[in-house]
């Protein structure tokens, strides 16, 4: 490989322009001072000094015009510097720039302000990924997430709380694709404690183990090694806040699925800020006072207890 | 040459004789039909579904009727009951992962003792780092040796360790190698009752047929046993017992999904849950049977004797006053924590330091079969009868040549 030799730095004393510019100025202040009167000489003298002072000062404002722009031009960069490492990352801003510059060769009024309102969507929704939180709204996708939260290896502990508002809860294809996630979690080695909320009419008082469908689908999770404690939704009247459906997985995240009354997942919020973490821990604690554990009721002690 | 006086059952039972004579039988079987039909016929429901010529020619054999029927007499023996789930294995090893794996599931922090057996130990702390769980071992064994902790204090101690380290699991050893009895029910009990136990396992190998038997272990989740020890199979054969209501379909799972990823690999134990379940598997791999006919056979002689523990505890202090009166200290734990195993340790500080293949080769010489350990420990495994006249004097002669 060969490599080309630097470029040779031209001494500006012997450039041209210099030359040139010095001898026509030094010809032409020869000529005054040959043939002026005094008075001309000064006056030429002082026309060449305040030419200089005003080609001086200039150059200063165009000098600085030019470190502000570069100045200008560094700051854009530092954008795609600091993302250029992060792989998964730096190809969505390469896209997200190549669309920005074909809409901004759209010249449509009508387009440009669908644009606006739907980027200034994509923004927010970008700021709230960049503060830690994922919110999945009216989709279960979010499951994909959960489900390789627990079986992807990260996590070694998951503590959830069930807020069953009907027989339907997790009864359908993707909630029991999600418990088998839990099975396969639990049979790797992940501890998962599951709080389960029920109302009166899934686990009436005079029954010693909640209704079905509820009934098998704690016994089967029971079966597979998950530690179930049972709480009855009318012990938590004084404490409404309890009353939630959430995960805690490890000490990375916290999801909070909000339900409607078919139990489809209206929004799913994962959340991974500490502060979260630890307001949800204490939640967790708070509603465990209110548990019975599921196995206690499959073997009731002789006094009853 | 004297006929040997075998003290030494907390390693390997001496074989029974309705195993010996089980075992002979089958090996003329296996002789005389290989494994053709009547071998099938045979395993699934006894001599009585081969030809009436069997009983006459294979006579050791008459105990055995099938899987279910060891079962049942492995589980009449414990005294469980008759619903209770009994599982067979070749290893147990292979029983243990499946105890650690069920401690694991559910507990974060389980409790045990220093007297657990270290291979055991060692499965649990295997499980324990695959879930980055907790286990919390207590110290007991010396103490208890050394006559400082009763049966009261053991469980005090132990109850309380497990409050203050908030554990929620348990692993104990019902008895441990070197004799000392933990009361397991008691601390079970009374931790179910005031804290709340997950899951409790109990390794019975050293419990089960030397002691009294007490519900199959129905008081824990799983429990461990074997016929190679005090039930005299000989041939190792893994057992557990479980079948809490709690727990009972909790195993299965667990099992079950062991068994199918590969996690647990015992070709008995596949075959024995096959069999007794009526259901044939042509691709299944070759499995030793001969240690299910020595345990079917050491069975009989086990339902023929009277319970024996008594007879131990009155053997173990007679061997203890032997061996105080030649040369060696009787390690004996406070009624309660005390079991049909001896400990003795030499006074003589060279007999501390030899080789214990030395001294147990003395001790064999002079007619005794036991297991010595380091630092001048030996280890007398207690006979379920009376010792006969002159058996003490040998022991007496054995002890002072090997002290």
């Amino acid at each position: 490989m060969t490599t080309r030799p630097p470029h040779p730095r031209q001494v500006v004393l012997l450039s041209f322009r210099f030359l040139g510019t010095a001898l026509v100025g030094s010809l032409a202040m020869a000529l005054v001072a040959a043939f002026g009167p005094l008075p001309a000489q000064i006056a030429a003298l002082g026309a060449l000094v305040s030419i200089l002072g005003g080609l001086f000062l200039s150059y200063l404002e165009q000098e600085e015009e030019r470190d502000r722009r570069r100045g200008e031009a560094i700051e854009r960069l530092a954008f795609p510097l600091a993302l250029a490492p992060q792989d998964d990352l730096y190809p969505h801003y390469l896209a997200y720039c190549r669309a920005l510059v074909a809409l901004a060769e759209q010249s449509d009024p009508v387009l440009r302000e669908i644009a606006a309102l739907k980027l200034a969507s994509v923004s927010a929704q970008i700021d709230t990924l960049a503060g830690g939180v994922a919110v999945f709204a009216g989709t279960e996708t979010w499951r994909a997430v959960y489900e390789r939260l627990l079986t992807g290896g990260s996590i070694r502990e998951y503590r959830s709380v069930a807020w069953v508002r009907s027989a339907g809860y997790w009864q359908d294809a993707p909630g029991r694709q999600s418990m088998r996630a839990n099975f396969e979690a639990a049979h790797g080695g992940v501890l998962i404690e599951r709080i389960v909320i029920l109302p009166h009419a899934l686990w009436p008082d005079d029954h010693m183990l909640p209704a079905d469908p509820i009934g098998p689908w704690l016994k089967e999770q029971h079966d597979h090694g998950l530690h179930l404690v049972l709480v009855r939704a009318t012990a938590l009247v004084t404490e409404p806040d309890l009353l939630a459906d959430f995960g805690i997985y490890g000490d990375r995240a916290v999801g909070t699925q909000e339900l409607d009354e078919h139990c489809r997942t209206v929004r799913f919020t994962l959340d991974f800020s500490p502060r979260i973490i630890r307001l949800t821990e204490d939640r967790w604690r708070r509603l465990s006072v209110f548990g019975i554990p599921y196995q206690s009721l499959l073997e009731p002690s002789p006094d009853g207890r | 040459m004297p006929e040997l006086l075998y003290l030494d059952t907390a390693r390997l039972g001496r074989m029974s004789p309705g195993a010996a004579a089980a075992l002979r039988d089958f090996v003329a079987l296996a002789g005389d039909e290989g494994g053709g039909l009547y071998l099938d016929h045979f395993l699934n429901s006894g001599l009585a579904a081969c030809p009436a010529s069997f009983a006459a020619r294979y006579p050791g054999l008459a105990g055995w009727r099938g899987m279910g029927g060891l079962k049942a007499d492995l589980r009449s023996l414990a005294d469980g009951r008759p619903d209770l789930p009994v599982l067979l294995a070749s290893r147990s090893a292979s029983l243990v992962k499946l105890a650690a794996r069920l401690l694991f599931h559910p507990c974060r922090n389980v409790l045990t003792t220093d007297l657990d057996w270290p291979v055991y130990s060692a499965t649990l702390a295997a499980e324990a780092k695959r879930g980055n769980r907790i286990i919390t071992a207590v110290a007991v064994r010396d103490a208890v040796l050394s006559g400082r902790l009763g049966e009261d204090e053991v469980v005090d101690l132990l109850c309380r360790r497990f409050a203050e380290a908030g554990c929620d699991g348990l692993y104990l050893t019902a008895v441990s190698n070197l004799g000392v009895r933990l009361p397991c029910e008691q601390i079970v009990r009374r931790l179910e009752a005031t804290r709340g136990v997950r899951v409790a396992v109990v390794d019975g190998a050293q419990e089960f047929c030397q002691f009294p038997p007490a519900g199959g272990g129905g008081y824990c989740d799983l429990y461990l046993a074997g016929s190679h020890k005090w039930l005299g199979g000989y041939h190792p054969l893994s057992v557990a017992f479980y079948g809490r209501r709690r727990s009972r379909e909790r195993v299965e799972t667990i099992l079950s999904h062991m068994t199918d990823c590969g996690d647990l690999n015992d070709p008995l134990l596949r075959f024995s849950s096959r069999q007794e379940a009526g259901r044939r598997d042509p691709h299944a791999e070759t499995v030793n049977l001969a240690p299910l006919f020595s345990a079917q056979g050491a069975v009989g002689d086990q339902q023929r004797g009277i319970d024996s523990f008594a007879t131990r505890l009155s053997n173990l202090a007679a061997a203890g006053e032997v061996g105080a009166t030649s040369g060696w200290e009787p390690l004996v734990p406070p009624p309660g924590l005390r079991s049909g195993i001896l400990l003795l340790r030499a006074v003589s500080q060279a007999t501390q330091v030899r080789d214990p293949e030395t001294t147990r080769a003395s001790l064999r010489g002079a007619g005794v079969a036991a297991t010595a350990y380091p630092g001048g420990l030996i280890r007398l495994s207690m006979p379920s009868l009376g010792f006969r006249q002159g058996e003490l004097g040998i022991l007496s002669d054995a002890l002072q040549l090997g002290r």
